[in-house]
């Protein structure tokens, strides 16, 4: 009865840690997505901040020189995202692509100059962010369950919370609202819709900064190349299972999280192909893709005609 | 003071505005007085639009003044327009579809709690109160998505008053309204100005200017062509000041003499985009040398009928029987080829592609035919041959056929469709809001060969939002209302009053 016990926080926990890029970026997604930006870019955003967040840290010793500068990158990449599609007038789904593409060459090309290694960096000098001990529940039931997490844990639990109140209860939240729903009824509402995009772009930019020093100075301490492996766009898919809130969006991203927690529980306790495994959470992806298709199709289901005569 | 000297609320002096190519205001003098209903007409293109955007701060002009409350201002945005206490509902309303109507009206000026978070009970209540004292009704938690179209334009209105808007600007608001919304509407910008605000009134049908307005100013291609109390005007003269010339207003023709039948649909059923049922079993006929016209407020299933008729949507159940074969199955391009021709509502998506020159529109449909192309090669002589004859023969007012059909005025887009369509000498045409868009001048010429197509032994199925056309152009009048035919008529034995009611839905 007690392995069960620790076996079920463990995956919690797992759970938790799993979710945490995922809602990141879902939110940044949603945000995007509700003033009418829909931003495939994030994945880039986040491969890009992993990259110099590590590499801030190792040149300076310092984890929160580190997450700085890897939000920064993130910022920078959204600002590029948002320059492409607003001012340059790309398509968003291609400027989004390009820049997914584009990071994966660029921080393949600064981990083969600044560091010469191929593949991936690690080093003892790079400082990772410190899991946060909270002191209240120390010694209570709940330390084994919420504490000892890094902070991005904690603050995708304060952003569903927050960005809640944002969402519904403030003017810019209906402003950003009405932007993506009808950006005329928005403009002649005084909104300035364009401030709009450009807001939530770059929210989602630190979002996804944040998310990308979570995978490499938080999880782990290192880099490796296209570790953002997918969550940039499993991100999206959540916003979009998730209608878009951002209640939505944590419950969705807990939901991809479930499914990676237990694809890696699985790999340690059955004797299954783990290559199969680690597949997981990308069918998982596909599913739900395919659950918000059914979910549209019954939205607009075809009213059956009335035979009776 | 003088009471004769009525106070202004707004005053424009030699206003000019011009775009490339086209002077859309020439010193354009307007005053409007202060409480008083003022009517603005004239026909697309007479440069009451961009009067009106000059007003509300979206256009600037290249000369001239404009007033408001007697005071000389500079209208740059919007927003300033908004703080001179203008307000403008647009034609095509803005309003957010998942919104309620509070929502919609208090967006960008929510009253917030000290908190700073919005108080949505205070806005609900604030929205009553308007909507109370100018007898606006409005449920504020109703969803915009789920309102009709009355509600949505009432929510407009308010959302202007809620903005402390004194000078109200209503871009063509009958445009989407059943004859009973749009008498409501009318008691509402009575008791508006009961309560001391100024309605502009922008509108193309005159016997509205006639029912409602105290004060009518009548443009035309960019100018002002007269003022009057509109007492002291009538109908025709408005009409002639709008068109320059004399205006027919009573389509001319003969007693129909209809003969076979070309067109029969029976007990059909179409799906609209949403999946929801648009068309709900229908039946009707159409025989030769008769024009049967369809009214009916927009959205009531006239588009998805006549997408199902062309071959453009999938039918659910039911037969269209044409000239006695089934064609439900057939491609637009088969169903063409029984001699079926489409003039569809939307001319600028559907009946053109205004980035192509008229000749490849002209040819759309007929390209792949003999003498236009032999052995899947076109002959460009045959084919600018064709198009410059057809171009002749419905006066399409163009300097040549090589021109992108989007340069066109609408009337004369239009006409590049009609000769298209009717290039194939079709058994049926089936024309749908064939004026719309289109200026009263062409407006005739249009409706004069809808009537020589019937008058050469053709069928023609109209179908118009515009209650007065299907009135006065159509033999037989078939009301659809939630995609049901709520009666059949005969056009010239029933009243306005009553068409009206069969619009809304209500049996004789």
């Amino acid at each position: 009865m007690e392995w069960l016990e620790v076996f079920d926080i463990s995956l919690f926990r797992s759970v938790l840690r799993s979710m945490t890029p995922i809602a990141l970026i879902g939110f940044g997604a949603a945000m995007c997505s509700a003033s009418g930006v829909l931003n495939i870019g994030l994945e880039g955003k986040m491969l890009n901040a992993a990259f110099i967040g590590v590499a801030a840290s190792y040149y300076s010793g310092s984890a929160l020189t580190g997450f700085i500068a890897g939000v920064s990158a993130g910022v920078l990449t959204a600002i590029l995202f948002g320059v492409l599609s607003f001012n340059l007038g790309a398509d968003e789904v291609l400027a989004g692509l390009a820049i997914n593409i584009f990071a994966i060459a660029f921080t393949r090309y600064l981990l083969e100059t600044l560091f010469d290694r191929r593949g991936f960096f690690s080093d003892p000098s790079i400082q990772g962010i410190d899991p946060i001990e909270i002191e209240f529940l120390k010694d209570t039931r709940f330390e084994l369950i919420f504490s000892g997490f890094t902070p991005s844990v904690y603050l995708v639990f304060f952003l569903a919370i927050l960005l809640y109140f944002v969402y519904y209860k403030t003017r810019l939240g209906t402003a950003i609202r009405a932007t993506g729903e009808n950006p005329e009824a928005a403009e002649d509402a005084g909104i300035n819709t364009l401030r709009m995009k450009w807001l939530t772009v770059i929210f989602s930019g630190v979002l996804a900064g944040i998310g990308g020093t979570f995978l490499s100075l938080e999880n782990m301490t290192l880099f490796t190349e296209g570790m953002s492996a997918g969550k940039g766009y499993i991100g999206l898919v959540a916003s979009s299972f998730g209608f878009n809130t951002p209640l939505g969006t944590f419950g969705a991203s807990g939901f991809f999280g479930l499914g990676d927690a237990i694809g890696i529980r699985l790999q340690g306790v059955y004797e299954l192909d783990s290559r199969l495994v680690l597949m997981i959470p990308y069918a998982l992806t596909v599913v739900v893709l395919i659950l918000i298709g059914v979910r549209q199709r019954y939205r607009v289901r075809r009213v059956p005609i009335d035979i009776s005569e | 003071m003088n009471k004769k000297q009525k106070e202004l609320a707004i005053e424009v002096k030699g206003i000019t505005k011009s775009y490339p190519g086209v002077v859309a205001n020439k010193s354009v003098d307007f005053t409007v007085n202060k409480g008083e209903i003022h009517a603005l007409v004239g026909e697309n293109g007479a440069g009451k639009s961009t009067l009106m955007k000059i007003l509300y701060g979206i256009e600037q002009p290249d000369e001239g003044e404009v007033s408001v409350n007697g005071n000389v201002v500079q209208i740059n945005k919007v927003d300033a327009a908004i703080k001179l206490g203008i307000g403008m509902v647009h034609q095509e309303f803005h309003l957010v579809p998942s919104f309620t109507a509070a929502e919609n009206i208090g967006l960008g000026e929510e009253p917030r709690n000290s908190n700073g978070l919005i108080n949505w009970d205070k806005l609900n209540k604030d929205v009553s109160e308007i909507a109370e004292k100018y007898g606006l009704d409005v449920d504020p938690n109703l969803r915009m998505i789920d309102a009709s179209v009355g509600v949505q334009q009432r929510t407009e209105i308010l959302k202007t008053l809620y903005r402390n808007a004194d000078i109200l600007i209503l871009d063509e608001p009958t445009a989407v309204l059943t004859p009973q919304e749009t008498d409501e509407l009318f008691q509402v910008i009575r008791s508006l100005v009961d309560e001391g605000k100024t309605v502009i009134f922008i509108t193309h049908k005159l016997r509205e200017v006639m029912e409602i307005s105290d004060r009518v100013t009548v443009m035309r291609d960019g100018e002002v062509q007269g003022v009057s109390e509109t007492k002291k005007t009538s109908v025709k003269e408005l009409a002639n000041l709008m068109v320059g010339r004399e205006v027919f207003l009573q389509v001319k023709k003969e007693k129909s003499k209809p003969t076979d039948v070309v067109l029969e649909v029976k007990d059909l059923w179409v799906h609209d985009a949403r999946g929801l049922v648009a068309v709900k079993g229908v039946n009707f006929e159409v025989a030769k040398g008769e024009i049967v016209g369809i009214a009916g407020v927009d959205g009531n299933g006239q588009t998805e009928l006549v997408e199902a008729l062309a071959g453009l949507r999938d039918t659910s159940r039911g037969e269209i029987l044409f000239e006695g074969k089934n064609i439900e199955k057939n491609s637009p391009r088969q169903r063409r080829r029984e001699g079926l021709a489409h003039i569809p509502e939307d001319r600028s998506n559907t009946g053109l592609n205004v980035r192509l020159a008229i000749w490849e529109n002209l040819i759309g449909t007929s390209y792949f035919r003999s003498p236009l192309s032999r052995g899947g090669i076109v002959s460009m002589k045959n084919i600018l041959r064709h198009s410059n004859e057809l171009r002749e023969t419905f006066d399409i007012r163009s300097p040549g056929v090589t021109i992108r059909a989007g340069s066109l005025s609408g009337g004369n887009q239009q006409k590049v469709v009609v000769a298209r369509e009717l290039s194939e000498e079709p058994a049926l045409t089936i024309a749908s809001q064939p004026t719309r868009g289109v200026d009263i001048g062409n407006i005739e010429a249009i409706h004069e060969q809808i009537v020589e197509i019937r008058d050469s032994g053709k069928a023609v199925l109209l179908i118009s939002a515009e209650l007065d056309e299907v009135m006065s152009v159509a033999d037989r009048v078939g009301v659809i209302y939630e995609g049901e035919f709520v009666e059949w008529v005969d056009p010239s034995k029933v009243n306005q009053e009553q068409m009206g009611l069969y619009m809304a839905g209500i049996k004789g």
